[in-house]
């Protein structure tokens, strides 16, 4: 487990490493560009680097702000983002329960933060730069839609991320990814700003050679001004689609339960496709489904779709996710990678052998309770008394998802400091902490409650 | 002059050499063997948790099914046994495991009650020991990882030399009931 660690470590290094020469080479080569532009005399050697080098600058200063803005900011901005407020305690004992389990499952000393978004969307994400500083955070939805086995999937998905460092890679990464398209949306802006009237003085000024010449340089700047960041991104997504299956083999491992996060992926996925919310575009592929990627669970579309499709996404396709999971015969990191080969035909190995060294194999728990995956077995075989057994149990399902709903939006009323009041008749009032009155009246009974001072 | 000189100092290199070995080998030990006791705090944790929790629920669970005696009564002595035992990694294992399996009958009895299983301090607390049975599940998961780390270094050569003269024991996994591992019946 630790080499997987030291390995993604060392990627990350790498990719950041890559991404700022592209950036270097970037303001590099608008200065050129600009230097070109200027029509000085190419004999001037000291004055072309002069430019390069203050391109060179310019970039990197920009990079280093935008740096320190997201090191000082941390998890906060992303969880700002998300639109997340942090969940306030006791108020939901299952999820707080099952983040401590795979924190404990994962060996990591601290148990994340976690944090509750109003969204009825269900997904999930994690931040953070360290494991010891980092966060959870869990749409409404999510606690609305999913069992506690299938919440705990999730959760160990996100302790995985954060347990192999890709909350710190991906932080970087965006960085990166930012400052390349700033600087090269400054480049191009230079010229499209300048360009026509710096073009039409020259072809008056100088001869004919010399300006078509530096008529080509300045256009290959310029397409190498637009394609960095679309370089970047290209980087950015092949490394991170592999993060995401060796977050589900994680997950599989912690949890011992692999059909958990299959369920409830394909739950999250047939409501995304569904119901598309508001989500922030940076922050959209850090959650556990793509929620800006129209991913169908249509199992045939998918099988057909082209390669280029799958560069451009940073989640690989859900359904082969939930197929690989389903597959799985154990719940070690070699039973992963031989289901993922047997889905993907004969493709490479999703893990590395770094990733594979020292595993022992651990066993699948098996779990009897049946009813609570029901939109999972269509994936599943089932024969005929399973199906009715599921079907007479199918109203207590629905009992427990009007349950789940209401936890989950007492949460965003606790965190808003409402203050909850139960009457004789069992109605639960909940009304604002500001509240000055000294008794309410239940909408239900219409007998009056006494609000205690000390509840305020 | 030059060469006795040399001649003085290459057993003196080589002798650091061994020492920093040496402590290299007998840090590296300290350090699984401390994961391994933090790992096992971890579980001991989760194990007196358990034992706080049950008196409540024994307390519930009286009010909906007093007829029911017999199994209360098992948990109760389960977890009387389970508490006065001191640190042996075996003996405990064992009494917890007798644990595990009357509290499993419990909640199994529970099912034929559905107030019971409506009430909401039931639901509490059966929500808290699911969580904290999956707590020691894993927390043993990681004890055993690590004790197994221990053992190995400590009984491969030339660990196992340096573990010798300094008398580290051996660790005990903590076992899972075989039980617990085999298949389930469903019954529906």
């Amino acid at each position: 487990m630790w080499q997987q660690i030291s390995n993604n470590k060392k990627n990350t290094f790498f990719l950041i490493f890559g991404m700022l020469l592209v950036l270097i080479l970037l303001g590099a080569v608008i200065g050129t560009a600009v230097f070109a532009h200027l029509e000085i005399d190419f004999q001037q050697k000291e004055l072309l680097l002069f430019f390069i080098f203050c391109g060179s600058i310019i970039s990197v200063i920009i990079w280093l702000v935008q740096l320190i803005a997201a090191l000082s900011a941390g998890k906060k901005t992303v969880l700002s983002l998300g639109g997340a407020c942090k969940l306030p305690q006791g108020t939901h004992l299952v999820l707080e329960n099952v983040v401590e389990e795979m924190t404990i499952a994962a060996g990591l000393a601290k148990k994340p933060e976690i944090y509750v978004i109003d969204s009825s969307m269900p997904n999930a994400f994690a931040t953070g730069l360290n494991p010891q500083n980092s966060a959870i955070a869990v749409t409404t939805g999510l606690l609305t839609q999913l069992n506690r086995d299938e919440l705990q999937g999730v959760v160990a998905h996100e302790i995985a991320h954060i347990y192999n460092r890709d909350t710190m890679y991906m932080i970087f990464a965006a960085v990166m990814i930012t400052s390349i398209t700033i600087v090269a949306d400054l480049g191009v802006r230079l010229f499209f700003n300048t360009g026509y009237t710096g073009a039409s003085s020259s072809r008056r000024s100088s001869g004919g050679n010399s300006g078509g010449s530096i008529n080509i340089l300045v256009l290959l700047c310029i397409i190498f001004m637009i394609l960095a960041p679309v370089f970047a991104q290209i980087l950015y997504f092949l490394v991170s689609q592999k993060r995401e299956y060796l977050a589900d083999a994680c997950s599989a491992q912690f949890t011992r339960y692999p059909q958990g996060l299959a369920s409830a992926l394909q739950k999250i996925s047939s409501f995304s496709s569904s119901n598309q919310v508001n989500v922030d575009k940076i922050i959209s592929p850090m959650y556990i489904v793509n929620p800006k990627s129209a991913d169908k669970l249509n199992l045939q579309k998918e099988k057909n779709s082209s390669m280029f499709n799958n560069i451009w996404s940073t989640h690989p396709p859900t359904s082969k996710r939930i197929e690989v999971l389903l597959k799985m015969t154990g719940a070690d990191f070699k039973a992963y990678n031989n289901a993922f080969m047997k889905v993907a035909g004969n493709r490479k190995p999703v893990l590395d052998k770094n990733d594979l060294s020292g595993v022992k194999k651990i066993d699948i728990v098996i779990k009897d309770n049946i009813a609570n995956h029901l939109p999972a077995s269509s994936l599943v075989q089932t024969d005929a008394s399973t199906k009715t057994a599921l079907k007479s149990r199918k109203s207590e399902v629905n009992d427990n998802l009007i349950d789940r709903k209401r936890n989950a939006e007492d949460i965003l009323w606790k965190a808003n400091n409402y203050i909850f009041k139960e009457c004789q008749c069992g109605t639960k009032m909940k009304f604002p902490h500001e509240y000055y009155g000294q008794t309410i009246f239940c909408p239900h009974c219409g007998n009056a409650v006494l609000v205690s001072e000390n509840q305020k | 002059m030059q060469q006795s000189q040399l001649m003085t100092l290459i057993p003196i290199i080589i002798g650091v050499i061994i020492i920093v070995w040496i402590i290299g080998i007998y840090n590296s030990l300290v350090v699984l063997k401390n994961q391994a006791k933090n790992a096992w705090a971890q579980i001991d944790v989760q194990l007196k948790r358990r034992y706080d929790l049950i008196p409540n629920l024994v307390e519930t669970v009286k009010g909906y099914a007093s007829h029911e005696a017999s199994v209360l009564e098992n948990v109760i002595k389960a977890r009387q046994m389970a508490v006065n035992l001191g640190d042996n990694v075996k003996e405990r294992a064992a009494a917890e495991n007798v644990l595990t399996g009357a509290l499993k009958s419990l909640f199994a009895v529970a099912e034929n009650y559905p107030d019971l299983k409506a009430n909401q301090n039931f639901m509490q607390l059966q929500e808290e020991l699911t969580s904290t049975e999956n707590k020691i599940g894993f927390a043993r998961q990681f004890y055993n990882d690590s004790v197994l780390n221990y053992n190995n270094k400590k009984e491969m050569f030339p660990s196992n030399i340096i573990a010798g003269v300094f008398n580290f024991e051996n660790r005990e996994f903590f076992e899972a009931d075989n039980s617990e591992k085999s298949v389930p019946q469903v019954k529906f």
